[in-house]
């Protein structure tokens, strides 16, 4: 035993109308060391299950006048005493046995009288193995519940902790965000210069911005060949587009070179040449100059960050403060069907599934205005398919540390796809940022009135010169910018070249930033009013917004980020990398990817894949502090639109945890394993203690039948007349006794697979007629019918089974059916066999009863000598030829029960049809 | 006067078929167990013997095996009854050895044993 429970004596509760075999039953009990409760009347016996709980309660088949069957049912209909067993004792020469199946509560046991001594102590041996075999079950039940809950509380505590993590991982980020150093370089402005060449290219004017430039002062460079300070390489096409453009009049030219800077380094200038030569005043070629090193490397970082979040596998969205989309990556597109056309400017409710929980949404929303969030949700594609999703949102926030946004780094989890291997090349929409820029120059009087702008002013802002002069610059410029601007105009300085940056409402109602550099006119030593240059600096404005913006939603991301290049060498990891490995950015820039992730084999080998594509997969990382946890890991190349590898993006998620589930379950799998096989035992002790039963239940009969035989053969003269009836009854009740022993053992046969068909070519039609010849006695008025093709229907089959099924289905019908009704037999050839039909116009089975009919000892209504065993048995023998059998039935109308056999194999059944 | 050995663990059984047996003119003898059985089949030569199969120590068919072995018991036919559920196999080789389930009938029996004697 592996209960707990306190030993408890066995107790049972005895209860019978008849007092002399209630004391027999009793006393015999109690000498086998049972604990025995005595009850004469329905009251006294219910009142003592009540009070004493017993084990067993065994009833006479009488209580009060009240049948044993009906006492069952008022037991088993009380919740508190259902659990006790009940054992019947049925009286054969009692009417009670009429009565046996009025409801549909079972006994646990049955006993029959007359009972041995034996009999009923093996009865009760049984009962009291049943009672162990409920207890081990309900046992193992709590025992599984326990650890049920133990575990749920494990691993709430462990979520908490998680929880706890999150939230500072969250803090630490936000603290480091507005002290990002290489960012802000990005976003560092470039000025403007002035110079004029003469026909041979030599500097006539340099303007004084140039020491910001290039680190010379003007008069260093004017006097000499502009074409010494160009690079090598550029020369020889700068020399010729210059001799060209000195061809050309009055034709302004961009161009860009690339030009030594006086510390050695290397500065991308840009230049829109006008050839004045014929211009009395000027007499030269003259040149704005901007240096656009800066913004070729924001077009570079802008493409990087653009590409990382095009390539990468999560789904990556960014969100305004109204929750409508402003960006979406490819991997996003691909996973909801929308083109971005589609999905820019919507609200984010249009993925949202109508199945999530009232009131997820409202709270993603709400939660998202003050902290993160990270959960999971089921989403809509575009074409109604939903799949669930892992949500992590982070807040993005511009250099003033304001909200501008929200990154959303979704997963879809109904299976992790292979990346796409193919990177798309980021398209137009960063290609629009390598705009041409065009430079407008200007000069004002004192008050800011415009006295001569150039007519690329129409390009910038729409209006022709004519329409702007006389008038103050002041009325073109955004308000918000005037202070900024009029402190230039009320402390002209001449030596402040610094450019400032301000935007201009333009004729159509836009505003564009510009970028002007201007310096103080001098008349006799007097300020007379400012010129300058002015240029468009609003593709530069919007590609830095772009990247700041992009910068951020990698840096925000609770997935750790990192970019390497072709060899592995780290170039940059997001703060959730930093926390989680534990590293500080400078232990981490420029060293090789094997400082995290042990095992260089392997690490080649993803390095081989990515540069191929992409790759995912699971690997083993180490922290700084030397452990070591399972990550998922999903990477991607970058290339530049040469497609040349410019740098591999990782993006690796902890999932330590999720290692820990998958255990966990593996764990409680094998705990239901093993429950599954305790039970399988039990159910074989169970079978085994059948056997044994059914064999001491033949031998016992065995000795009663010989006995009764003997005195009916040898003795019937010599007991007087009216005692003669009882002989028979006993013997009949005998007979039909071994019958039903025998159904048993049949059908445990079948059930083991121990019987074997003798399979023989029979006339199905032959063995009706013999069955139906046979109840000729018992047919009364009822009207038989056999209705088969004219030569019969021939089949291989196991006659003699065959024939018993028959009989079993033949003799319920005769039971159930009226003097005056009809039994038809139906034989019919049909796809593959033949089928059988027992029809009869009795009462019919109710819908209640119908499924229940071919279980064991089952009996839906009360009728005499049944054994309850009959339908299973006949379910039995036709499952072993391979056919099936059925019963339809309407209360009132009669019932139908049919069965199929199979053609046993081809050609070896004759058709005589 | 044919002398018949009742093989069985069951006392009623015995007692019941000895009685049969007697009132049908035939000498009895009985046995408990199989290898009670195999002394007194080789001691005392019985015409006949009528055994249950499933009884401890040597059961019915090791009861058989055994006989068939000894030269002297070797033709000695038998009647196997059993009341156990599976199948008895293919004890009937020689054609000497009857099988018979239980419960059956008085009328039966004797037929099998009148078979035999």
């Amino acid at each position: 035993m592996i209960s707990g429970h306190s030993k408890k004596k066995f107790t049972i509760l005895a209860a019978d109308d008849d007092a002399r075999q209630l004391s027999l039953n009793s006393s015999a009990l109690r000498n086998r060391g049972y604990s025995v409760l005595q009850a004469t009347s329905r009251d006294e016996c219910f009142e003592l299950a009540a009070e004493q709980k017993p084990d067993v309660l065994l009833l006479g088949p009488k209580l009060s006048g009240i049948t044993s069957m009906e006492i069952l049912r008022q037991v088993k209909a009380k919740a508190e005493l259902s659990d006790i067993l009940v054992v019947l004792i049925f009286d054969p020469e009692s009417t009670t046995g009429g009565n046996q199946r009025a409801s549909g509560s079972e006994p646990d046991g049955r006993l029959m009288r007359p009972h041995s001594i034996d009999d009923l102590l093996g009865c009760m041996h049984s009962m009291e193995r049943i009672r162990q075999a409920e207890e081990r079950l309900r046992d193992m039940q709590e025992m599984f519940d326990r650890r049920v809950r133990e575990r749920t509380a494990q691993l709430e505590v462990i979520n908490d902790a998680l929880q706890k993590e999150i939230a500072e991982r969250q803090r630490s980020e936000e603290r480091v965000t507005t002290s990002e150093v290489f960012f802000r370089e990005v976003t560092e402005n470039s000025s403007d210069m002035i110079i004029i060449l003469n026909k041979r290219g030599v500097l006539t004017y340099v303007s004084p911005s140039v020491e910001r430039f290039l680190g010379y002062l003007p008069e260093e460079m004017m006097g000499k060949a502009s074409f010494r300070f160009i690079h090598r390489d550029d020369l020889e096409r700068a020399m010729l587009d210059f001799s060209e453009a000195v061809q050309l009049k009055e034709i302004a030219i961009p161009n860009s070179f690339r030009v030594r800077h006086k510390d050695g380094s290397e500065r991308l200038l840009e230049g829109l040449g006008k050839n004045l030569l014929k211009n009395p005043v000027i007499s030269g070629f003259i040149m704005n100059v901007q240096d656009v090193t800066e913004r070729r490397r924001i077009e570079e970082a802008t493409r990087l960050f653009a590409h990382t979040l095009e390539s990468i596998a999560e789904l990556v969205t960014i969100t305004d403060l109204e929750d409508r989309f402003t960006y979406v990556n490819k991997a996003f597109l691909d996973a909801y069907g929308y083109s971005r056309e589609e999905i820019l400017g919507q609200h984010v409710g249009v993925l949202w599934s109508p199945n999530n929980s009232d009131g997820l949404l409202i709270e993603i929303l709400e939660q998202n205005r003050t902290q993160n969030w990270h959960g999971e949700l089921l989403n809509r594609a575009k074409n109604g398919r939903e799949f669930p999703i892992s949500l992590h949102t982070s807040r993005i926030r511009n250099e003033k540390g304001e909200v501008v946004g929200l990154v959303g780094i979704s997963q879809d989890i109904t299976e992790r796809k292979k990346a796409e291997t193919r990177l798309r090349d980021s398209e137009a929409k960063y290609r629009d940022l390598v705009e041409q820029i065009n430079e407008v120059i200007f000069s004002t009087d004192i008050e800011g009135k415009f006295t001569y702008i150039s007519p690329t002013a129409e390009h910038l802002s729409g209006y022709k010169p004519e329409e702007m002069l006389g008038h103050s610059i002041a009325e073109f410029i955004d308000t918000q910018f005037l202070p900024m601007v009029q402190a230039r105009y009320q402390n002209p300085d001449p030596g402040n070249l610094e450019p400032i940056e301000y935007r201009v409402k333009v004729k159509s109602g836009d505003y564009r930033w510009v970028r002007s550099s201007s310096s103080t006119i001098l008349v006799g030593g007097r300020p007379a009013g400012m010129r300058g240059v002015l240029a468009d600096i609003t593709a530069q404005k919007e590609a830095q917004e772009t990247v700041t913006l992009l910068s951020h939603a990698v840096k925000s991301v609770a997935e750790c980020v990192s970019i390497t290049d072709h060899r592995n060498i780290i170039l940059f990891v997001n703060q959730a990398f930093l926390s989680t490995y534990g590293y500080t950015e400078k232990e981490m820039i420029g060293k090789h990817i094997s400082l995290v992730a042990p095992g260089g084999e392997i690490v080649a080998n993803v390095l081989e894949k990515t540069l191929q594509g992409s790759w995912q997969g699971e690997l083993v990382n180490r922290k700084k502090d030397g452990t070591e946890f399972p990550i998922f890991l999903s990477t991607s190349v970058v290339q530049d639109e040469q497609g040349n590898a410019i740098a591999l993006v990782g993006v690796a998620t902890d999932i330590t945890e999720r290692k820990k589930i998958e255990r966990e379950l593996d764990l409680q799998k094998k705990h239901l394993q093993e429950s599954y096989e305790r039970l399988k035992q039990l159910e074989m002790a169970r079978d085994t203690l059948f056997h044994m039963i059914v064999h001491d239940m033949r031998s016992r009969l065995f000795v009663l039948m010989m006995g009764l035989e003997f005195l009916e053969k040898n003795e019937l003269k010599n007991i007087v007349p009216p005692s003669r009836k009882v002989l028979v009854q006993a013997l009949s009740t005998t007979t039909t006794l071994s019958q039903m022993v025998n159904a048993l053992l049949d059908i445990s046969k079948m059930e083991s697979g121990e019987m074997k068909l003798r399979l023989n070519g029979s006339n199905l039609a032959e063995l009706a007629e013999r069955l139906v010849s046979f109840y000729e006695l018992q047919r009364e008025n009822r009207r038989f019918v056999i209705e088969a093709p004219s030569k019969g229907l021939q089949i291989d089959c196991d006659a003699d089974l065959v024939l018993r099924v028959m009989h079993n289905l033949f003799s319920n019908a005769l039971k159930f059916t009226p003097p005056d009704g009809a039994i038809t037999i139906r034989i019919a050839r049909v796809d593959g066999g033949a089928r059988v039909s027992v029809e009869d116009t009795g009462t019919g089975i109710s819908p209640a009863h119908l499924p229940r009919i071919f279980e064991k000892f089952y009996q839906a209504e009360a009728k005499e000598s049944s054994t309850g065993l009959g339908l299973t048995f006949c379910k039995l023998a036709i499952e072993l030829h391979g056919g099936s059998l059925g019963a339809d039935s309407v209360v009132g109308k009669g019932s139908t029960f049919w069965f199929t056999l199979p053609e046993a194999h081809e050609g070896s059944s004759r058709d005589f049809d | 006067l044919k002398t018949i050995l009742v093989v069985d663990d069951d006392t009623d059984v015995r007692t019941m078929v000895k009685f049969v047996l007697r009132q049908n003119k035939f000498k009895v003898l009985e046995a408990e167990n199989g290898s009670r059985a195999l002394a007194l089949a080789t001691a005392r030569k019985p015409d006949l013997i009528i055994s249950d199969v499933m009884m401890d120590n040597v059961n019915g068919f090791m009861l058989c095996e055994l006989l068939r072995k000894e030269p002297s018991t070797a033709k000695i036919p038998i009647i196997l009854v059993t009341g156990a559920a599976q199948n008895a196999g293919a004890w009937n080789s020689d054609g000497t050895v009857d099988y018979l389930q239980k419960p059956v009938s008085m009328s039966d029996l004797l037929l099998a044993v009148r078979k035999r004697l």
